[in-house]
């Protein structure tokens, strides 16, 4: 037999013929022999594909796409495919280290777990817990129970406040109720497409694929991209409508100012449907139609115009779209509209120009707020591992959500603080300032990702600083405590995608080292606590908090790692948490049925023969269960009651920080392809590195003319809070919109992060990276 | 003339690099579109260029494992550029004869998955531990005149000929090119496909 060995590279012979690292081959006996497939969702974006892994001899040797999955149907972009090569980075972290002398040091799991039961023993009202859109849905629910039943403190808060808050905060001030109506069905008989600064052929490109795919049998997509930089999704668009940062407030008023005068808009739908409100706020105050269509006078495409620099003939093009009744038009946005000091307001007035156009709740026919991680809306926004939230859509404000969660976890009256916690960038603050004693950070890389580095996450390294990782990072070189982490299938897990898919994978391979799974640190922490005599860890009956039984009712003794790597706890942590997503019918579906198929969209609901069925489309008679007959369309948490959604006025204002002589300059940052966040699993794929090995920043061909800079040349980049200075990339991916320069931001070597503002959404709390003044030199 | 800016607009972007790859290579063998000599092409359509020893281009040293899409082998390319030389229905007589057909469907979106490589290579981030799955070796044969079974799974590489055919790689080249119904002969094995039950 010819068999030649599959040789390893960490770099690409053929280019440079540098060849380093281990060259150990993995040979396959016969075909199929000893290597087992099983499916998970991939590790990385909110698309959540459906990844077929390929496990050897303990170890994941490949990854496929999945046919079966709906999300993907076998497709799977560069990431995915190496989610198993990045779980072998040669500096995984293989053991426990604490600081000692300066220095972090191999512990025992049994001191790291110590020291930092004795630091919340003393500190319990002051120790934060900072999350992830990355945490499994067992990972959040633990988390939040340790610290709002346990600590009763509401400090917890996940990096995906950074990411998709404004679009929850617009989603309830819209509709009273989180996550969205449509799915990616939708995608599939869509003819209009809307891109809302969204660069989706980047960031989710086995969607963008699945729209773009279409057009190669024929069918007709027409597709409008509204941004401040052509990307790779422009090649593909059939209209660029180029805007000045943060007029996207204008333009979506300019879309309803044209269907109001044109009388085109869809008067029964809004009259059925809508309510008009007005304010700054998230309540805001009643207002009449004919209210509304006099706030709109200020959006005429002359006057949208002069704010947006797009042209009004363009402007009638899309609003023309809107008007005809025979199209279906899906808008997408992500991070353009989300990270926006306006954040909540513009995702308000998306939903306005598809409620006046009626352009929702029918097959194609939506607004679809695009997830950037993984269970971003799993975990955070369905578990509710935000400052203010409880599990199922309930908030700490209100009695009787906390009283209900009390109840479920056997909690004394009154545990839980009804005072929401820091939100993420105001729990940085505390931390640098000294309000907050110390954080517990799981699958996030804040010294990385925090906006404004330089003022909002210093300091780190004086607090009690627990971070559970993988590899090292920006964030673990601060840490007092530094726990190696399970990655992915080297635990069991449930994610929750884009599209309100509940996906569930087993645990495939082993953990290195003494790396262990993140549900099972905060048990073992919980538990010391409880040995401690903490009286937070323990429940009514006098019980530990986690007290987990089997089926003979027998206690798990889950705290110790040789008993809970024998058990599923995820599937007991689940199916603890699942009842408490029925108030807000959030219903999603039973472990074991998540087991057996390839996830399930909530609500979920049995038939009469048992069968569970999905929802496909929320609100839409026929479709979701809990729609009132006879409706059509129900808004059933509509804030202002009937069903109804509301229609919001909601003004331009300028940015906070705008380019002025000093700082001529945009900055807009984000993401590429190739990397995930802040690269550190992605960078440590060979294929994925040399790909894109760097960060740069892209200018517009004139500006870089004027400054007389060209690829290569190093750039500095200054603004009011940093600086940095790093390669020009000019005519390279993207291009830039005259006055604005692009960085990505996952190289942890240059961290644009330390020029970044942090200024929040006042409502969302989410701040811009997309936005703030730089002056650019070249160095 | 479609065909000249095909090429045209491939060529322009072309890294240094590639560029003196291909002169090294020689008229005769690297000639692009209608560049070979009539008696050339008559001779044998299937004449290949071993691009592996040229460009390092074997099927395992660039990707990251057995099924893994490889990486682009070569810079500069836009989205819309791809399918000019590596769509399926390409007529392989007319362009230059080592570029391979795709191996699957038509997707659009090119460089989702196959990344575009830094030149010069990148200096490793942090050494990989990664092992990847291997060749699956030789499928099986019932006797020494049976076709031998597709040891592989197939779902990505419908189209046999990019691996296998003429512009394939060497050590996997097809010894009867002309047949072009490749399953009805090589069965696939079910242990191969995860698909199957
Ligand atoms: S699109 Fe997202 S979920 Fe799909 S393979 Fe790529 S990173 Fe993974």
């Amino acid at each position: 037999m010819n068999r030649r060995s599959f040789l390893l590279k960490t770099a690409l012979s053929f280019a440079a013929g540098i060849a380093s690292g281990s060259t150990k081959g993995l040979s396959l006996g016969q075909p199929g022999d000893g290597l087992a497939w099983q499916k998970a969702p991939c590790r990385f974006c909110g698309t959540g594909c459906g990844v077929m892994v390929g496990v050897k001899d303990g170890r994941v040797v490949a990854v496929q796409g999945d046919l079966e999955n709906p999300v993907n149907k076998g497709l799977l972009c560069a990431k995915g495919y190496h989610a198993g090569a990045a779980m072998y980075g040669r500096d995984r972290l293989r053991y426990p280290l604490i600081r000692k002398g300066g220095k972090l040091v191999r512990a025992s799991w049994d001191e790291a777990v110590d020291a930092i039961a004795r630091h919340i023993l003393k500190n319990d009202d002051t120790f934060a817990i900072y999350g992830s859109g990355q945490w499994t849905i067992p990972e959040g629910y633990t988390a939040m129970k340790f610290l709002k039943g346990g600590c009763g403190s509401n400090h917890l808060d996940p990096n995906a406040r950074l990411c998709m808050a404004s679009a929850v905060v617009g989603m309830l001030t819209t509709y009273g109720v989180d996550e969205p109506s449509g799915c990616y069905d939708d995608f599939d008989v869509c003819d209009t497409v809307v891109l809302w600064g969204n660069n989706m052929a980047e960031m989710h490109p086995v969607l963008w694929s699945r729209i773009v795919d279409r057009r190669a049998k024929g069918e007709r997509v027409e597709i409008f991209d509204l941004g401040v930089r052509r990307t790779r999704t422009t090649e593909s668009a059939d209209h660029y409508l180029e805007f000045n940062p943060h007029s996207d407030l204008a333009i979506a008023n300019g879309l309803c100012y044209l269907l109001v005068k044109w009388e085109a808009y869809d008067k029964g739908w809004v009259e059925r449907h809508c309510s008009f409100r007005q304010g700054e706020d998230g309540a805001g105050k009643p207002m009449t139609f004919a209210e509304y269509v006099s706030f709109l006078e200020d959006y005429t495409p002359e006057k949208v115009e002069a704010i947006s620099g797009v042209p009004a003939a363009k402007l009638e093009l899309l609003a023309r779209r809107f008007a005809d009744k025979s199209r279906k038009i899906l808008s997408f946005w992500c991070m353009g509209l989300n990270q926006h000091t306006r954040g909540t307001w513009v995702n308000n007035l998306v939903y306005n120009v598809h409620f006046l156009s009626g352009q929702f709740g029918a097959p194609g026919k939506t607004a679809f707020s695009l997830t950037g991680q993984p269970s971003a809306c799993g975990t955070c926004r369905e578990v509710g591992t935000l400052a203010h939230a409880l599990p199922g859509g309930r908030v700490v404000m209100k009695d009787s959500h906390r009283a209900d969660i009390e109840r479920a976890w056997k909690l004394p009256k009154g545990r839980i603080s009804s005072k929401p916690g820091h939100h993420a960038v105001s729990m940085f603050q505390a931390l640098q300032k000294g309000d907050l004693s110390g954080a517990w950070v799981q699958v996030t890389n804040p010294a990385h990702t925090m906006p404004n580095l330089n003022e909002v996450a210093g300091n780190l390294e004086k607090r009690f600083l627990v971070v559970s990782d993988i590899y090292p990072t920006a964030t673990t070189k601060l840490a007092s405590v530094v726990l190696p982490s399970a990655m992915w299938v080297e635990k069991n897990g449930v994610f929750g995608n884009s599209e309100r898919r509940t996906q569930q994978w087993y645990k495939m391979v082993e953990p290195p080292g003494e790396a262990r799974d993140d549900v099972w640190q905060m048990l073992a922490v919980a538990r010391r606590l409880y040995d401690l005599g903490y009286k937070g860890m323990t429940n009514v009956d006098g019980e530990f908090l986690f007290t987990f039984r089997d089926e003979n009712g027998e206690s798990i003794e889950a705290w110790k790692w040789e008993e809970y790597r024998k058990r599923n706890v995820d599937r007991i942590l689940y199916e603890e948490y699942r009842p408490l997503t029925h108030m807000k019918r959030k219903n999603v579906a039973p472990y074991d049925e998540l087991a057996a198929t390839r996830g399930l969209r909530w609500p979920v609901a049995q038939d009469e023969r048992g069968q569970w069925r999905e929802t496909k489309r929320r609100f839409v008679e026929g479709e979701d269960p809990f729609v009132k007959e006879g409706s059509q369309i129900d808004f059933y948490w509509g804030p202002d009651g009937g069903g109804k959604a509301r229609i919001w006025a909601r003004p331009y204002k300028p940015a906070p920080e705008e380019p002025d002589d000093e700082y001529p300059f945009w900055l807009s940052t984000g993401r590429v392809l190739e990397h995930w966040h802040s690269g550190t699993m992605t960078r440590r794929v060979p294929q994925l590195h040399s790909a894109m090995p760097k960060a740069y920043v892209e200018l517009n061909p004139k500006d870089a003319a004027t400054l007389n800079i060209s690829t290569g040349d190093r750039v500095r980049l200054v603004s009011r809070r940093g600086e940095l200075t790093l390669p020009a990339w000019v005519n390279g991916r993207s291009l830039p919109k005259a006055g604005l320069v692009f960085v990505p931001f996952f190289d942890e070597d240059l961290l644009i992060n330390k020029v970044t503002l942090h200024e929040y959404d006042a409502l969302s709390k989410e701040p811009d990276y997309k936005k703030c003044a730089v002056r650019v030199e070249k160095a | 003339m479609v065909k000249v800016t095909a090429v045209l607009r491939i060529a322009a972007p072309l890294s240094f690099a590639l560029l003196a790859i291909w002169s090294k290579m020689g008229a005769d063998e690297s000639g692009v579109a209608g560049s070979q000599s009539p008696e050339a092409e008559a001779d044998s359509p299937f004449v290949t260029v071993e691009r592996e020893a040229q460009l390092g281009d074997s099927i395992t040293s660039s990707r990251s494992f057995l099924y893994a899409p490889p990486p682009m082998p070569h810079t500069g390319m836009k989205q819309d550029d791809c399918l000019n030389c590596h769509a399926p229905e390409y007529d392989i007589k007319k362009r230059w004869r080592a570029i391979r057909p795709i191996s699957h469907q038509l997707y659009s979106q090119c460089l989702q998955c196959h990344v575009e490589q830094s030149r010069p290579a990148a200096v490793p981030f942090v050494l990989s531990d990664f092992l990847a799955l291997d060749l699956p070796g030789k499928g099986s044969r019932n006797n020494e005149y049976a076709p031998p079974t597709v040891p592989h799974k197939v779902f990505m590489r419908e189209n046999c000929l990019s691996c296998h055919g003429a512009t394939g790689y060497s050590d996997y080249r097809t010894s009867h090119p002309e047949r072009s119904q490749c399953l009805q002969c090589h069965a696939p094995e079910a242990s191969a496909d995860y698909t199957r039950p």
